[in-house]
């Protein structure tokens, strides 16, 4: 009879390393399924723009151009119907200065990975009337967003994605 | 003729942990300097958001602006930092530049001399910068025109200190 | 002949004993294997606990209190050591703070005998005990100290498994047990604020405001700005800050600290107000030749006494003798239309 001992050892050590391989790669798969949770910070970025952006100095005086009115101050302004001193409508300022800082600030576009947005400054009375700005952007698709409250009013910023 | 077969079958067992040892431990250090940097980037990412704050950039002028950086300030520390190094490790960053957003302003690095007509102060310079972390800031400005303090919409950009 | 024997050949002999060899060399390995992850764990821990201390920094609140929670299980130790700084033009001139963690494990020994890597910061001033202990949270208070503009943000970490006991907080400090107790329910925090010695926890550390017991840890003389630890009868000095609604920074700094690492983070806290200085001069000379701010021709002058003391500060008693300096500079700047801070 011939002797296979050592063919049947080799076998048996094929079968091991092969059974440590398995385990092993099943291990790895596991191990490089780990979801790399990307943190959350896009609506963080909208709400710090609108943080931002509330400071701005604006165009309007309220006093022949001895002081200016900052975004947020100019909402204030809006809703009690003021006028500027160049004549403009405050809220009219309002409305003109958000749209430039945000267009100026994000670049929209179909080839830019922001295609629109949608802003709104929601006064919450019967005063004035909310200020509603919308480019590109029907929120039926995805979109991130952030708000800011001043006051009673509420600036919220949605940009399309 | 058993010896023999046992030394060779020990040879390869050797070799065959040794390979999946040096799998294991490159997989192990590849994920160790991925966790380092995530964890820089994160550093970097807070460090952005909470530059207002640093009393290097905080405005503190007036007391209504918790997220503004004083422009002037900021302008002193990149100019400082051109005669004395002291600044350069303090925040750990590899790359830090104040970048005014709007209104934009003429495209050029900012100086004492066209100051502030210009929109960006680089405070810590780097040749390659890698994963930007930025945040919206508001700049506060003394101008002289309205005797008043201007406020403008920026960014902070930093990066981390790449890990070797 | 019936043998009923069994013979030990030399090749059962070579193969048990290289498979003990293999199996004596496979348990080091996982346990070297074990080590490193410990190790690798300990310093992540630090990094992320030295990075969560960022978003704690005050922005205009005068105080900010936050826990870090440790993971169930998974008792840390915190181990804070500050380097003194080395002056402007030096290898390191604001000094350093340094976190390292370790972390307990149920496999082996409970704590590593070596931290993680160590951590370091520039930008950062933590206040704490040189090794605490937490179970399951570390809690952490931030207030920003004013000299008179804002200088750093003081932080203070204290862990839940050790309780602190603030006797008798009298009219003198009465502005910061209205603050600790109402606003901030400091009383959640291990920290208990009684009448009476007698009312304290026997294991915790025990605070005394203005009257001294036998059983007094700590001595604050608020009024006096100082605090003396009574076990080494070290005496540090604990300035106001300039913001007279939050004057007290320094002192819960103190309180939580230990002498040594109090007086280093003074000195580093001197040498970020020197640096801080130089930058105001150069604002000031600035908008002085470029605009109508004329932050007062005396001002920069007071700027260069303010800085060339503050780049002495070695400990906190120089940090005390900057005061007169820095209420100087504070009174010059109010009245100015564009101030200078």
């Amino acid at each position: 009879m011939i002797e296979k001992k050592g063919q049947e050892e080799m076998v048996g050590f094929v079968v091991i390393m092969l059974l440590v391989a398995v385990v092993f790669v099943i291990f790895l798969g596991f191990y490089l399924r780990k979801e790399n949770v990307d943190q959350n910070t896009e609506s963080g970025e909208i709400s710090q723009f609108l943080d931002a952006m509330m400071e701005y100095t604006t165009e309007c005086s309220l006093n022949g151009g001895y002081t200016y009115e900052n975004v947020a101050n100019l909402a204030r302004e809006c809703d009690e119907g003021s006028q500027c001193s160049n004549g403009k409508n405050a809220c009219d300022t309002l409305k003109e200065t958000s749209k430039e800082i945000i267009d100026s600030t994000w670049n929209f576009g179909d080839q830019s990975p922001t295609k629109g947005y949608n802003f709104a400054i929601d006064f919450n009375t019967t005063s004035a009337s909310d200020i509603r700005l919308i480019e590109n952007c029907d929120l039926s698709g995805a979109y991130r967003g952030g708000s800011k409250i001043y006051q009673r009013f509420k600036f919220e910023l949605k940009v399309c994605i | 003729m058993k010896m023999q077969q046992m030394a060779f079958m020990l040879i390869g067992l050797v070799l065959f942990f040794s390979m999946v040892g040096i799998v294991y431990f490159t997989i192990m250090i590849g994920g160790l300097r991925k966790e380092a940097t995530k964890l820089q980037e994160e550093e970097a990412r807070e460090i952005s958001k909470k530059m207002s704050s640093s009393p290097e950039f905080a405005f503190t002028s007036k007391s209504d602006c918790s997220n503004c950086i004083d422009l002037e300030k900021a302008l002193m520390i990149a100019d400082l930092l051109k005669t004395s190094q002291d600044y350069e490790k303090f925040w750990n960053l590899d790359y830090l530049m104040i970048e005014r957003v709007y209104p934009e302003g003429e495209n050029v690095e900012c100086t004492r001399f066209n100051f502030p007509d210009c929109n960006k102060i680089t405070i810590i310079a780097s040749e390659r910068v890698v994963s930007e972390s930025p945040a919206f800031v508001a700049l506060a400005r003394w101008d002289p025109e309205s005797e008043n303090y201007k406020y403008e919409l920026g960014k902070v950009h930093t990066s981390a200190r790449k890990v070797e | 002949m019936n043998k009923k024997g069994y013979e030990f050949s030399f090749a059962w002999i070579f193969a048990v004993l290289i498979g003990a060899f293999v199996i004596f060399l496979a348990i080091y390995a996982v346990f070297r294997i074990i080590d490193l992850e410990r190790t690798k764990i300990d310093t992540t821990r630090g990094k992320q606990i030295g990075v969560l201390l960022t978003p704690v920094e005050t922005n205009l609140e005068d105080s900010k209190l936050v826990s870090i929670l440790v993971p169930r299980a998974q008792k840390t130790r915190l181990f804070n050591d500050c380097v003194l700084p080395t002056g402007s033009g030096g290898e390191n001139p604001f000094g350093t703070q340094k976190i390292s963690t370790r972390v307990k494990s149920g496999i082996g020994e409970e704590w590593q005998t070596f931290s993680g890597a160590e951590s370091s910061f520039h930008n950062k001033y933590l206040f704490a005990r040189g090794d605490i202990e937490a179970e399951e949270e570390f809690f952490v208070l931030s207030k920003p100290f004013m000299y008179p503009f804002k200088v750093a943000d003081i932080v203070i970490m204290w862990p839940d498994g050790k309780g602190y006991c603030f006797v008798e907080m009298g009219a003198d400090v009465s502005e910061l047990k209205a603050e600790l107790k109402d606003r901030l329910r400091i009383t959640e925090k291990n920290i208990a604020i009684v009448d009476g010695i007698e009312n304290c926890n026997q294991d915790s550390l025990k605070v005394c405001f203005g009257t001294q017991h036998s059983d007094c840890d700590i001595l604050v003389q608020a009024t006096q700005e100082k605090v003396t630890y009574l076990d080494s009868n070290i005496e540090v000095f604990t300035p106001d800050s300039s913001d007279v609604n939050n004057k007290y920074p320094m002192l819960l700094a103190a309180i939580f600290s230990e002498p040594d690492k109090y007086n280093c983070q003074s000195a580093r806290i001197g040498a970020r107000a020197a640096s801080l200085a130089k930058v105001y001069v150069s604002k000031s000379n600035y908008l002085t030749a470029t605009s109508d701010c004329n932050s007062a021709p005396l001002l920069p002058s007071s700027l260069n006494n303010y800085l060339d003391s503050a780049e002495a500060i070695g400990n906190s008693y120089d940090l005390a003798q900057l005061k007169d300096e820095a209420e100087d500079l504070k009174a010059k700047n109010a009245p100015l239309n564009c101030k200078l801070f």
